[in-house]
């Protein structure tokens, strides 16, 4: 029996490893990371997404702790989450008509080995009337979220087209962590771990 | 001014797309789904115009400058298409983006990085082929087999860019048969890449074959041809 835990507060992330039938605790890993000077979004995403892995397993030695980090990359530009509605306004805006990157970065940490990968997809996003935009953000859905939009949320309809994993978008590349599971021996063929 | 004559450039770019249509009717395949490239390095814009007054349209350059000055001599050609195919460094990267339609020797994520800034600076996207290095050759350019999936990965993450391809230049041989097992296995590598998909990667084209080997390339599946010498003659 694996003991899973999932170093993460978010609720998008938890609701989806539910959904998999998979058995798991969750620590909130979530500590404050900052792109170094020049790192790529991409090394950062890893990077931030291990270092929650070892900040939990500090205290879960005999986890297997599961950690993940999202950015949302425009013009090679991180966009965090907006601190007000001025803010999001201007990054929901910045993103209408163009397309930009969603990174995860994944780390399974424990006592039988360690994975890790970066998963990126494409979104493009439709040309946001103001309107539109101003309808979007009287929902409140932006605080608390990269880029400023939840894509399985009130900003659905404003999502043009999506290349690559959708549930990367949402906050946590499914289909890769998956593989990662069955590699770590978590899941196989009768032996789900619920 | 160069003498150019013309009449001799529009023999000879009939010839090779005679020679182009009967390769690919011979192997089963729609003559139209095959893009010549026609490499005018070296040769001066009087040449490139004759040729495209002749018909052609998509024209191939190896340096950054002499891409950058053709361009500017033949601008008033609005339909040519140029595809960058030579070694590119960082800081010639300026002279292609914003004039080459494609850059089809793609072999770093530092060249990427730098082809998506220039790209993301001027606002447009841009079509760029892998270069793999199929022969194995230290001297050649391009990636090794094994590290073009690693370079595919990397597309997905720099959105002015898009992958449509595979291209390489195995060595200048007598016997264009000595090039066909190069030929065959860049494209079982596409194949086996395309069972994977990425965003921000089609793998719709293999470039592959020249003057000596063109005809061979397309029997293997080549989507795009790179003639320079068949059609403008020797430099």
């Amino acid at each position: 029996m694996h003991d899973l835990v999932l170093a993460s507060a978010s609720p998008r992330r938890r609701e989806m490893l539910s959904r998999l039938g998979l058995r798991f605790r969750v620590v909130a890993g979530d500590i404050a990371e900052v792109p170094r000077p020049g790192e790529a979004a991409e090394a950062f995403a890893l990077r931030a997404a291990r270092e929650k892995a070892a900040a939990v397993r500090a205290r879960e030695p005999a986890a297997l702790v599961l950690a993940a980090d999202t950015v949302v990359v425009l013009d090679g530009a991180i966009l965090g989450k907006p601190r007000d509605l001025a803010e999001a306004r201007s990054m929901v805006g910045s993103l209408s008509g163009r397309t930009h990157v969603v990174s995860t970065g994944t780390c399974l940490r424990g006592p039988a080995g360690a994975r890790e990968r970066v998963v990126s997809t494409r979104v493009t996003m439709k040309t946001i009337r103001p309107w539109e935009l101003e309808a979007y953000l009287a929902l409140g859905e932006w605080a608390d979220k990269a880029g400023g939009y939840g894509i399985q949320e009130g900003a659905a309809h404003l999502v043009s087209a999506v290349e690559g994993s959708y549930t990367n978008v949402v906050g946590l590349p499914l289909c890769e962590v998956v593989e990662d599971l069955i590699v770590l021996g978590v899941l196989s063929e009768g032996a789900r771990p619920v | 001014m160069a003498d150019v004559d013309a009449e001799a450039l529009r023999r000879s770019l009939a010839d090779v797309r005679t020679r182009l249509a009967a390769a690919a009717v011979r192997s089963g395949r729609d003559p139209s789904q095959v893009t010549l490239v026609a490499v005018s390095k070296t040769h001066p814009p009087e040449a490139v115009r004759a040729v495209h007054a002749a018909g052609q349209r998509v024209f191939g350059e190896n340096y950054g400058q002499e891409l950058r000055d053709k361009a500017a001599a033949l601008a008033d050609l609005g339909d040519l298409e140029w595809h960058f195919i030579g070694p590119l460094q960082r800081n010639k990267v300026r002279y292609a983006v914003g004039t080459a339609a494609m850059v089809q020797s793609v072999d770093s994520i530092d060249l990427m990085d730098e082809l998506h800034r220039r790209a993301a600076a001027r606002g447009t996207d841009l079509a760029c082929l892998v270069e793999v290095n199929i022969a194995g050759e230290q001297t050649k350019s391009g990636v090794p087999p094994d590290e073009v999936a690693a370079l595919l990965h990397a597309f997905a993450a720099r959105p002015r860019l898009r992958c449509l391809g595979l291209m390489t230049m195995p060595p200048v041989v007598d016997d264009p048969e000595e090039s066909r097992p190069r030929f065959r296995a860049l494209r079982a590598l596409r194949d086996a890449l395309a069972a994977s998909p990425r965003p921000g990667v089609e793998l719709r084209h293999l470039s592959m074959g020249m003057t000596q080997d063109f005809e061979v390339a397309i029997e293997e599946g080549a989507t795009i041809v790179r003639v320079g010498t068949a059609i403008f003659g020797a430099r």
